[in-house]
């Protein structure tokens, strides 16, 4: 009879169509679809996770408007990707089956140097399928629902909170905005869900990491956030310890509403292993005096695409970006931002920092737009780029539309290596070359790394040093 | 299209379209004032050096392409641009650099002031090829805008080798209220302000790099 999986789908395929609607004969235990991606297999996704009837139909238009557009014709070559070879659904515990000796040995390595705790290893490794913190986990839980903040996966979102999804869904990336736009909300899984009621204030950052009742990072998460007027939320996903992942293609959605007065920082630190296309849609509608700020930490995958943007739709809205991408031998990081003012006396601010080393190639792609009528707003980018080595690469690609003459934009841009002066001064007071060059470059990225929490900034400094000695010589 | 080989020191002066060559060790200076759709192409040779004023006079439309090939060691090129738009003009101005070979320069300054309902596009690309070491490069372009006028830039680069130091730097704005206060606290009518003002930010880099 094959695998469990197989066995599954066979049953599937026997079943029965009543009215259009996928109803298999008896209950079968899926583990992953097959490779490929049909009418079919949405249906399974929308069945084997109990979906209401709209978020089906949502799936399917959906998955006909990713068979229609073409991929953009702009950016990192992304031709490889072999859509007909994915698997677009495996269930979490399916991961649970990955061994320590299937990971690549130089990621164990890493996971020494930069001092990751032996039990979440475990966890980032797929090889144990939760992280062990149930108590914090609960108590977090216990505190959050007092004040009526909702943080839950997506998939059980769409289940318990209908209204509130049904309304916001698509609302911020819908899916005929991009062909990979298109392609996780037909196959989404995963992703989380948060809300947070007027005049909250979550003082914790939530973090996905520590949720036990959801499956981990999945390749097509679906993240949606609400922050009702004068609340504040931070949101933490990622980590800098690198993971590794069979599935080839992760394409995320990330949608966030930050109403009047409120704030939002969504804080991701990115590190796929080499395999791995990172193409991310993320986006947010910014209201009357409400904060955005993205902070984005690059480092992993093989081709990441990912813009984080601020559509600043109200009066006085204020939206950040703040983007590092460090990307060595064999990786393409092509990041940036968009900040779209589409109300008057809004404000914007992006800063980027690249590191290419190796033959590592790092894009800054922007857009700042200013339509007509959006009196009083302001914009200022500054991206910086640092090449480490002879054939590494960096380009800037920012793009700057003004339609409005009462409004300011700035931008500046510097690309060059570590100076042979800054290196002799440091050298010449005792530290090695390669001391020298993890300093150099620690304080390059210190713009962006001060905002991450303290884990994470103290990891990533160490993962940048061990970066670095690779980097020299 | 028109070729000129400039073989010793001295200054064109251009409307339309043309390939200039400029020879080794030659110092040449050009005064182009494009027209319509026009594109420059320039070529500059050992240890040459161009430095050339791009001025855009108000006229409805017009799309100028300028490339220069730095193809040899010690070339230099400085662009300095000034471009003014009134009524319904649209204008496009494109600067390309190759860097190709090792120590060379490039200096681009543009500034363009639109006024009315007319709209400016500067773009630059700014190309540094692996083999160019040592090469320095700076781009920067800015507008000013009255009325109902608006801007485009797109300031691009292109780095293929760590050895080099570019740069550039972009704003798009408008004669701030203190600015015309100022003025105007001193005896100055609006429309003379103004004037005033946008005539020094047009030429604030004419004659200063040559």
């Amino acid at each position: 009879m094959g695998s469990r999986g197989r066995q599954g789908t066979a049953n599937m395929r026997r079943s029965n169509v009543q009215d259009g609607l996928f109803a298999p004969d008896k209950v079968s235990y899926i583990h992953r679809t097959p490779r490929g991606l049909s009418k079919r297999i949405v249906e399974e996704i929308a069945y084997v996770k109990k979906e209401p009837e709209w978020m089906r139909r949502v799936r399917l238009s959906a998955h006909q408007t990713f068979l229609r557009r073409k991929a953009p014709v702009w950016g990192p070559d992304i031709a490889s990707v072999d859509f007909a070879n994915l698997h677009y659904y495996i269930r979490p515990t399916e991961k649970v089956a990955q061994r320590w000796s299937d990971v690549p040995a130089p990621i164990r390595k890493t996971y020494d140097r930069i001092g990751i705790p032996r039990a979440e290893r475990k966890y980032l490794m797929g090889v144990m399928a939760q992280y062990e913190s149930e108590a914090v986990y609960h108590s977090i839980q216990e505190k959050l629902a007092q004040t009526g903040v909702i943080f839950t996966d997506m998939d059980t979102a769409v289940r318990q909170h209908p209204e509130i999804i049904q309304r916001y869904f698509g609302t911020v990336v819908p899916a005929a905005d991009n062909k990979f736009s298109a392609l996780n909300t037909a196959v989404w899984s995963g992703g989380s869900f948060v809300y947070v009621p007027a005049g909250v204030r979550v003082a914790l950052p939530l973090q996905a990491y520590y949720r036990i009742n959801a499956p981990q990072v999945g390749q097509f998460e679906r993240t949606l956030i609400i922050a009702e007027p004068g609340s504040y939320v931070h949101y933490v996903e990622g980590c800098t310890a690198p993971r590794y992942s069979t599935s080839s293609l992760h394409s995320a959605v990330v949608e966030i509403i930050v109403k009047k007065g409120a704030r939002v920082r969504y804080t991701t630190v990115q590190n796929w292993s080499k395999n791995v296309f990172n193409l991310v849609t993320k986006r947010s509608f910014v209201y009357e005096e409400g904060i955005m700020e993205w902070v984005d930490g690059n480092i992993g995958s093989g081709v990441t695409m990912k813009y984080p943007s601020v559509y600043l739709l109200g009066r006085k809205a204020r939206g950040e970006v703040l983007s590092m991408a460090c990307a060595g031998t064999g990786q393409v990081i092509d990041a940036g931002a968009r900040a779209i003012h589409g109300a008057p006396e809004t404000s914007s601010r992006i800063i980027s920092k690249s590191i290419s080393k190796g033959t590592g190639r790092t894009s800054y792609r922007g857009l700042v737009r200013i339509p007509r009528g959006m009196r009083g707003s302001a914009s200022h980018v500054s991206c910086d780029a640092l090449l480490l080595n002879p054939r590494a690469r960096s380009d800037t690609y920012p793009r700057m539309e003004v339609y409005e003459p009462q409004a300011r934009v700035g931008h500046e841009a510097s690309v060059g290596r570590i100076g042979e002066e800054q290196l002799f001064y440091l050298q010449s007071r005792g530290l090695s070359e390669q001391e020298a060059v993890s300093m150099i470059v620690a304080g390059f990225v210190e713009p962006i790394a001060k905002e991450l929490p303290l884990e994470y900034a103290v990891e990533l400094n160490r993962l940048l040093e061990y970066e670095m000695s690779n980097a020299v010589g | 299209m028109k070729i000129i080989n400039v073989a010793t020191s001295k200054k064109i002066t251009l409307r339309a379209s043309a390939r200039i060559n400029v020879r080794g060790g030659v110092a040449a200076t050009v005064f182009w004032q494009p027209v319509a759709a026009s594109s420059l192409t320039v070529m500059l040779g050992k240890r040459s050096r161009i430095y050339l004023s791009c001025v855009v006079q108000p006229q409805v439309r017009v799309s100028a392409n300028l490339v220069i090939h730095l193809n040899q060691p010690g070339a230099e090129a400085v662009v300095v641009g000034a471009f003014h738009g009134t009524r319904a003009d649209r204008h496009q101005v494109r600067v390309v650099l190759h860097h190709n070979v090792r120590n060379t320069k490039s200096d681009i300054l543009l500034r363009g002031v639109y006024e009315g309902n007319s709209s400016g596009t500067m773009a630059g690309l700014i190309v540094i090829e692996p083999d160019a070491h040592r090469t320095v490069a700076h781009y920067s372009g800015h507008a000013l805008l009255f009325d109902h006028a608006s801007a485009l830039s797109v300031p691009t680069l292109e780095i293929q080798t760590d050895d080099v130091r570019a740069s550039h730097s972009a704003t798009i704005r408008t004669v701030s209220g203190e600015e015309l206060f100022y003025l105007s606290s001193r005896g100055i009518t609006p429309g003379t302000a103004r004037r005033m003002i946008a005539g020094s930010f047009l030429t604030a880099h004419i004659g200063s790099r040559s």
